[in-house]
């Protein structure tokens, strides 16, 4: 006979497996949790400062939260100079990331396995790897700080630690695109005698494209974020706003550039995925109608 | 010429029309940013012998002989490595400041972006501030909140972890929520069809399917947050960043090498160590 109300109790003694697995899983993220919380624990002990000093800094911080929001003397903003900076860190993104992507290109067919696969070749590639990985390891604002010291301040400082940052990083990614590609189209050009430069461009490029467009708007998006440290170390761009106007506790300023940078993002993301969609999944070409037939 | 032909070559000029134009503007473009950004064949001609000549500067003096003898003979490597006292301990509190920065970041975050998803249910209103202010967050450069809270709290490791952790909980909110986004919605009906309450409907419709991917983007964040922590010092919020710093305008030419040694090979250790975890992590739920 069917019950209506299914026996619970019964259900659990017939499927003992299947109703251990909750209480298992608690279990686990239970532990987890804890874990967590003595990684805090010690992590505050060690590192933690004294209450009185805590609420004291929270006071601070409500202080500066409230004068974001009041625009004092508004009218009066050197705006030209403001826009001036987030422009240079516009010119300094564009310049660094497309030299970095025009020097990662033939840098990355050198790392990826699949194009350097004789005996001879694959140190090569091994290499390449390795020194993506030094040149991606050392943060942007390093660089930054390398190139202040090396060349001087300015934003050439800023575009040098750019390309040098982003030749690691997009190396290695647009490797590995390459590296993910079909086999097929090589192995065919190949049969009707394409040289091996051939082979790269028709059989490997072709496929990894989107992707390397892709990667490369991405990229330029990204270091519009993160250019802004630039500026902190002496390398150009609006950083230096940034910095010179949190000396002066002009938190009003830091707001608004913070929600002009929002903006410019906002915008980039737009403008780059109408670009990815233009060049990635094409325009229709009109096919040709044979005018006499049928 | 036959039809086919004229048509071929009507598509062809059109082709190439079009790539020419968008080379010109982006040739255009490159030129005026370079323009900008003081960028240029010549000025780069002129600085890169001055990085060449930074890099042999920074390179340590060992004497193949000399390389084990004690710390006060010039050439050897604990010649090379007198700081190492202090510099081993400042690495490691970098390593805390990224791991405790994330692990909180990716707890915030998980929740918000239940909250910040357009198929969860979630008031428009809500939903809407809280993709504000996480862009807002993450717009917002590390270092300016790094500042913010050095001048708040004073000089140590914990502006430099609230620091990392507001950047990190508004760069990873925009991952995971698009990530629910791209979620199926099927599990999700069913669930309600059967009665499921809203928590319910979360746990056991979109947590199984968005988990693999919260995980292996947070494993990606903790090594971005360790290469971004190393320049937190920059400000006095922590970590190795002020030892470099002060080493490369003090002109300690041996200390800055191995200073960004110990970086390199903590950031390698810690690649490969993710990656591991993260394939076994990922690869056992997914």
């Amino acid at each position: 006979m069917i019950s209506v109300v299914p026996d619970i109790t019964h259900l659990k003694a017939q499927h003992r497996e299947l109703f251990a697995a909750q209480p298992r899983y608690l279990r686990r993220l239970g532990l987890l949790a804890l874990a967590v919380l003595l990684y805090y624990l010690f992590f505050f002990s060690v590192y933690g400062i004294d209450v009185s000093r805590l609420l004291n800094g929270c006071q601070q911080l409500g202080r500066y939260f409230l004068r974001m929001f009041v625009w004092q003397d508004f009218a009066n903003w050197p705006f030209g100079y403001y826009f001036s900076q987030v422009g240079i860190t516009l010119g300094i993104v564009f310049a660094g990331t497309l030299t970095a992507t025009l020097l990662a290109l033939p840098l990355s067919f050198l790392a990826a396995r699949n194009v350097m696969h004789s005996r001879a070749t694959r140190p090569v590639a091994f290499l390449m790897r390795r020194l993506f990985d030094l040149l991606r390891g050392i943060d942007m604002a390093i660089w930054g700080l390398i190139f202040v010291r090396a060349v001087g301040m300015g934003p050439l400082a800023g575009v040098l630690a750019i390309i040098l940052q982003d030749v690691g990083l997009l190396g290695k990614l647009y490797a590995e695109g390459h590296e993910a590609v079909e086999r097929s189209p090589s192995r065919g050009l190949g049969a009707v005698g394409a040289n091996s430069l051939q082979k790269h461009r028709f059989g490997i490029f072709t496929q990894s494209f989107p992707q390397f467009l892709a990667l490369s708007l991405y990229q330029i998006e990204s270091n519009t974020r993160s250019a802004a440290v630039l500026g902190f170390v002496g390398a150009g761009g609006v950083g230096l706003v940034y910095a010179e106007n949190m000396r002066l506790w002009n938190w009003d300023v830091v707001m608004f550039l913070t929600l002009i940078l929002v903006v410019v993002v906002m915008v980039m993301d737009v403008l780059s995925s109408r670009v990815r969609k233009r060049y990635i999944s094409g325009k229709a070409v009109p096919l040709w109608q044979p005018a006499g037939r049928d | 010429m036959t039809e086919f032909e004229r048509y071929y070559q009507r598509i062809r000029r059109q082709q190439k029309r079009d790539t020419l134009l968008w080379s010109l503007l982006l040739v255009a473009l490159y030129l005026a940013a370079g323009n900008v950004a003081e960028f240029n064949l010549l000025t780069v001609w002129q600085s890169l012998p001055h990085f060449f000549d930074y890099l042999r500067e920074i390179m340590p003096v060992l004497h193949l002989p000399l390389l084990f003898a004690d710390g006060k003979t010039s050439g050897s490597l604990a010649y090379w490595g007198y700081r190492l006292p202090i510099q081993l301990p400042l690495i490691w509190e970098t390593l805390q400041l990224a791991l405790a920065a994330t692990l909180l970041a990716v707890a915030l975050a998980a929740v918000l972006a239940f909250f910040a998803a357009d198929n969860t249910r979630t008031p428009a209103s809500l939903r809407l501030a809280i993709r504000a202010f996480v862009a807002f967050l993450r717009t917002m450069p590390e270092l300016a909140w790094a500042v913010m809270f050095v001048m708040a709290f004073g000089i140590g490791a914990i502006p430099g972890f609230l620091a990392l952790a507001l950047h990190t909980v508004g760069s990873l909110t925009k991952l995971f929520y698009e990530a629910i986004e791209s979620a199926s919605d099927k599990p999700v009906r069913g669930l309600a069809a059967c009665g499921a309450t809203t928590l319910q409907r979360m746990r056991f419709a979109f947590w199984p399917q968005v988990k693999p991917i919260f995980l292996s983007y947070s494993f990606m964040r903790l090594e971005i947050n360790f290469r971004s922590s190393t320049i937190l010092g920059l400000v006095g919020a922590g970590g190795i960043g002020q030892e470099l710093m002060t080493n490369i305008k003090l002109d300690r030419y041996d200390q800055v090498s191995i200073t960004l040694l110990l970086i390199l090979i903590v950031v390698s250790l810690l690649d490969t160590l993710s990656g591991q975890l993260r394939r076994r992590v990922v690869g056992e739920t997914a």
